[in-house]
């Protein structure tokens, strides 16, 4: 009798738990207090950092308390990155697309064009070394960083113009940032980069065609459906907006071991929160945004010819820098090994029975 | 002590009177951005930065000569009617009290702050991607000269008190 | 340092070093390195390095840029000459009627107002003309200075306006709107100094006599085309800047670029587009720009370090705190505002204020933008109340030897009780804040 193949007992292992085995958790008395602040204003994000400091506040019994402050009050909106990295704030929260200019690499950690949605963020940053790649970019700038937030599949474009196919896009007025600027300009685009009070009325007055901007929760009270026509979808642009926390080195590591561990759990718990939060203000944001705009899709050719330039684009980025190169080939080697299973999970999407029944199947 | 003050003043002035012409391409850049825009269709990607690069350097360049024209504003309702010798004495010590502190520490940390773009070799998050080292750099510039002046000034109330005029 | 002591304390610092008589920049950031090194908690590079990034962030303000645009054309308007056309007009119709000559100076203001973003240059260019004028005619000599005062500093209220691009890039709100917003409560003012004017001459012809016959000589035809050739600059450069906003062409930075331009032509249609001219209007325009632009940068100071050690937290919680209805909180607000106005310019005050009082108008539920607006209106008293008023400093600069400043203070007082009742209005009949922008922008 032929014996049977070798049972694996297990396959895979946390590597935290391997890190944390037999750890002696000790605490203290010591409070630590942290100043902290964002590029966000009104927007949203800015109650990731808040649900941030507050898991923080509680799971520490108030021993490291960050004072989160309005944007602006210290320093401005964009010079959170210098001030954390000086030490003038102890800790910032940004979408680290924001420090391009810093290292181009930062973008591939904030949203890339066809790029990782959040369930590709989470597997690649967690499991597959992005946590570390993104350590070692924020380390010569005195900083340490982690995941914190994901406000999910951004809105396509805002537009008085109802561009859907290729020819539309072509010298078509769009407020955008970052690496999609290059993108649509490629495409044959004119971007104009509008800071953020200036897009609405310069929308409204036609100086631009149609901006991009957040996801539909966070767009929503911008109005910009009200002075638009047209919602182009999908938003390729940006799969998924990821956004950070950076702390100052020095007031990382004058922290003890527990809080170290308060700190990165209650990153990922704002990361995994953030989720759920957003996505769930979706479903009443493009409801109500529904009617006001006609929501259009993008025609198929179009879209593989925005991928097609989009490739091109970041392959030549990363011939540029090894930086972003390092990132994106990890990030791409990610979605090939897990195409296969994507492909064969892919099959049946959570849609409600009736409309399964009557065969909407397919994600 | 007198060379000093004599240079400062030239030199701002001089520097000054040049930078105050900025405002030419600052306003032919932002038209010309407009034009391009509403009657070619066809914005350009370095309108907005080189718009906001040419006021930035206006007004930081311009610091010095301002000063060297007592045009920043002051609340000198109350010292105006002492005698011109407590003035005097009260601008000396302000100099070292208020003014030193301030644009003292803030040219110091200018130095710093455009140091470290330099070492990021930073560049613009724009799709223009213009090196912002530079622009950067006009921020020590302006307020070193605007410390200098102000310096100047300084040993020139010194010698004012000495009853000689610079 | 408690947040109660912080508020209290970096106020009373300030008063104190205000009245040295350094500049108000530089003695705004000295008060906040002294706090920042007392209260921070780090080291000096620390505080240095929060002004550094406040510094850097007003050199990338795109909403700014507009500021020295609109200066550089007020200066250039001013070298056209183009006032003096409009006030001959302005003179030559009012004329007959008691208060007439006032009433011409305030619809002179009015109409450059609505040209250009200031004070300084317009008010400069009216009352050189005005005041010898209308005194030589037998004006009172308060009622000409309280004319050409209030007349000259509608500049800034009416848009466009310096002071609104600055309220919109401290917060955020678009500069379009607060154009929209300030236009119907500019016109107000300027119609009750109109009707003050003529109801007090009215009343006492003695303030402002009527023309002489004898120089009453023009046919009303002849009237009518001076109306028509001496308004027609202005109404060009306000079809420049307004209308290129509200059509779409430009941004509102980039409309006080058409406005320089638009000046530059005007200059040039009257022959006096020399190249001595440009570099004047130039050093001008760069003197006042960089005054504006390097207080920003000492009121950034203090408002970091004032807003990080808890300041306008201690602030906002008393006023908060207060059990009253939130028109006393705005009424008291309103009169901080009116109070510092004494001692400090419109500038300094916004910097001040504004992180402080926003949050809590938004918290009591007043809109952003009315609020915004209530504010620049209330600092029109700013530049007319003694003893620190720009508009009473730029009169005193080019007046007749006998306008002593204690007529000009005595003048003004009536204009500043009509700017409080113009305020007043605002806030009993919001519409006159909130209809334009609506109607232009919606909602
Ligand atoms: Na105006
Ligand atoms: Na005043």
């Amino acid at each position: 009798q032929e014996k049977p193949a070798k049972k694996i007992e297990k396959f895979g292992e946390d590597q935290r738990a391997k890190e944390w085995k037999g750890k002696r958790w000790t605490t203290s008395d010591k409070k630590f207090t942290w100043r902290a602040s964002d590029p966000w204003g009104g927007l949203i994000f800015h109650d990731f950092l808040i649900h941030f400091a507050d898991s923080v506040r509680a799971a520490s019994g108030g021993r490291l308390d960050i004072k989160v402050f309005q944007t602006g009050a210290i320093v401005p909106a964009m010079e959170t990155f210098d001030a954390v990295s000086k030490g003038t704030l102890d800790m910032g929260h940004a979408w680290p697309g924001y420090w391009k200019g810093k290292n181009e690499a930062f973008v591939a950690f904030a949203s890339v064009p066809f790029g990782l949605d959040v369930e590709g963020y989470n597997i690649w940053y967690y499991e597959r070394g992005g946590a570390k790649m993104l350590n070692d970019l924020y380390a010569p700038f005195n900083m340490v960083g982690f995941f914190c937030g994901n406000s999910g599949q951004e809105l396509g474009i805002h537009s008085n113009k109802k561009a859907t196919k290729m020819e539309d896009f072509k010298g078509m007025k769009v407020r955008t940032v970052g690496w999609y600027q290059d993108i649509l300009n490629l495409l044959g685009a004119n971007v104009t980069p509008l800071p953020g009070p200036e897009i609405y009325l310069a929308l409204e007055r036609g100086v631009i065609d149609g901006c991009e901007f957040s996801s539909p929760a966070i767009n929503l009270p911008q109005g910009y459906h009200e002075i638009t026509k047209f919602v182009i979808e999908p938003g390729v642009h940006q799969p998924s907006c990821q956004t950070d926390i950076f702390i100052n080195k020095k007031k990382w590591d004058e922290l003890p071991d527990d809080l170290k561990a308060i700190v990165e759990i209650c990153a990922k718990e704002t990361q995994l929160w953030s989720t759920a939060w957003i996505e769930n203000l979706n479903i009443g944001a493009i409801e109500q945004m529904g009617k006001k705009v006609e929501y259009v899709q993008m025609d198929d050719a179009t879209i593989i010819e925005f991928a097609r330039v989009s490739k091109k684009y970041l392959d030549d980025l990363g011939a540029k820098s090894p930086d972003v190169k390092k990132v994106l080939d990890s990030q791409e080697q990610f979605k090939k090994d897990f195409a296969p299973w994507r492909k064969m999970r892919g099959g049946i999407a959570p849609w409600p029975h009736e409309q399964l029944i009557k065969g909407q199947l397919y994600q | 002590m007198k060379k000093f003050v004599r240079a400062v003043d030239v030199f701002n002035e001089f520097f000054g009177k040049n930078m105050a012409l900025l405002i030419l391409p600052l306003v032919f850049v932002v038209v010309y951005e407009v034009i391009a825009r509403k009657i070619f269709h066809s914005p350009t990607v370095w309108a907005f930065e080189v718009t906001v690069w040419l006021y930035g350097a206006h007004f930081m360049l311009g610091a010095a000569y301002t000063h060297l024209h007592d045009r920043h504003v002051r609340i000198d309702i109350l010292s105006q009617k002492l005698p011109e010798k407590v003035q005097i004495w009260l601008s000396v010590i302000t100099f070292w009290l208020l003014f030193v502190p301030f644009v003292g520490g803030l040219s110091y940390a200018a130095v710093s702050y455009a140091a470290h773009s330099w070492a990021s070799w930073e560049h613009s998050w724009s799709a223009w991607k213009p090196p912002l080292y530079l622009y950067k750099t006009v921020m020590p510039v302006g307020l070193l000269l605007l410390f200098l002046q102000g310096a100047a000034n300084f040993v020139r109330d010194i010698y004012r008190l000495k009853g000689e005029e610079i | 340092m408690s947040p109660e002591f912080v508020a209290v304390a970096m106020f009373g610092t300030l008063f104190v070093v205000l009245f040295m008589g350094h500049p108000l920049a530089f003695s705004l950031g000295a008060v906040a390195v002294l706090f920042g090194l007392l209260g921070w908690g780090g080291s000096p590079d620390q505080i240095f390095g929060i002004f550094a990034n406040k510094t850097y962030g007003v050199m990338e303000e795109y909403v700014l840029v507009a500021v020295p645009l609109f200066i550089f054309m007020a200066q250039m308007l001013d070298a056209s000459g183009v006032a003096e056309k409009l006030f001959h007009t302005m003179h030559v119709l009012w004329g007959p009627v008691r208060g007439g000559l006032g009433i011409a100076v305030i619809l002179v203001c009015t109409v450059f107002a609505a040209s250009t973003g200031v004070v300084g240059a317009t008010e400069v260019a009216i009352g050189l003309l005005a005041a010898p004028n209308l005194l030589k005619r037998g004006y009172d000599i308060p009622m000409t200075a309280g004319c050409i005062c209030a007349g000259g500093t509608l500049g800034i209220l009416i848009p466009p306006s310096i002071m609104l691009v600055v309220y919109g890039g401290l917060t955020n709100i678009s500069v379009g709107k607060l154009f929209a917003a300030a236009m119907l409560p500019g016109l107000t003012l300027s119609s009750l100094y109109i009707i003050y004017v003529a109801v007090r001459c009215g009343l006492n012809p003695k303030m402002g006599p009527p023309l002489p016959k004898e120089e009453r000589t023009q046919s009303a035809k002849q009237k009518l085309g001076m109306v028509f050739t001496s308004l027609i600059p202005p109404l060009f450069l306000i079809f420049m800047v307004l209308g290129s906003i509200v059509a779409g062409i430009a941004t509102t930075t980039e409309a006080a670029g058409l406005g320089a331009i638009g000046a530059m032509l005007l200059a040039l249609a009257y022959r006096r587009l020399t190249w001595a001219a440009i570099v004047d209007s130039a050093t001008a325009t760069m003197k006042i720009t960089c005054m504006v632009m390097v207080l920003f940068l000492g009121g950034n100071a203090f408002q970091s370090i004032f807003m990080g050690l808890g300041g306008g937290d201690a602030v906002s919680s008393v006023l908060l705190g207060l059990q009253v209805s939130p028109y006393v909180v705005l009424f008291i607000m309103m009169g901080i505002v009116f109070f510092l106005g004494m001692f400090i310019d419109w500038l300094g005050i916004l910097l001040i204020v504004i992180p402080v009082f926003t949050p809590v108008a938004q918290e009591l539920g007043f809109d952003p933008l009315w609020f915004g607006t209530l504010i620049c209106v209330n600092l029109q008293m700013a530049f007319l109340t003694p003893p620190f008023g720009y508009s009473l400093f730029y009169l005193r600069g080019i007046a007749p030897p006998e306008m002593t400043m204690g007529l000009i203070y005595k003048g003004v007082i009536p204009f500043i009780c009509l700017q409080w009742i113009g305020l007043i209005a605002c806030v009993m009949y919001q519409p006159l804040i909130m209809y334009l922008p609506t109607a232009l922008f919606g909602e």
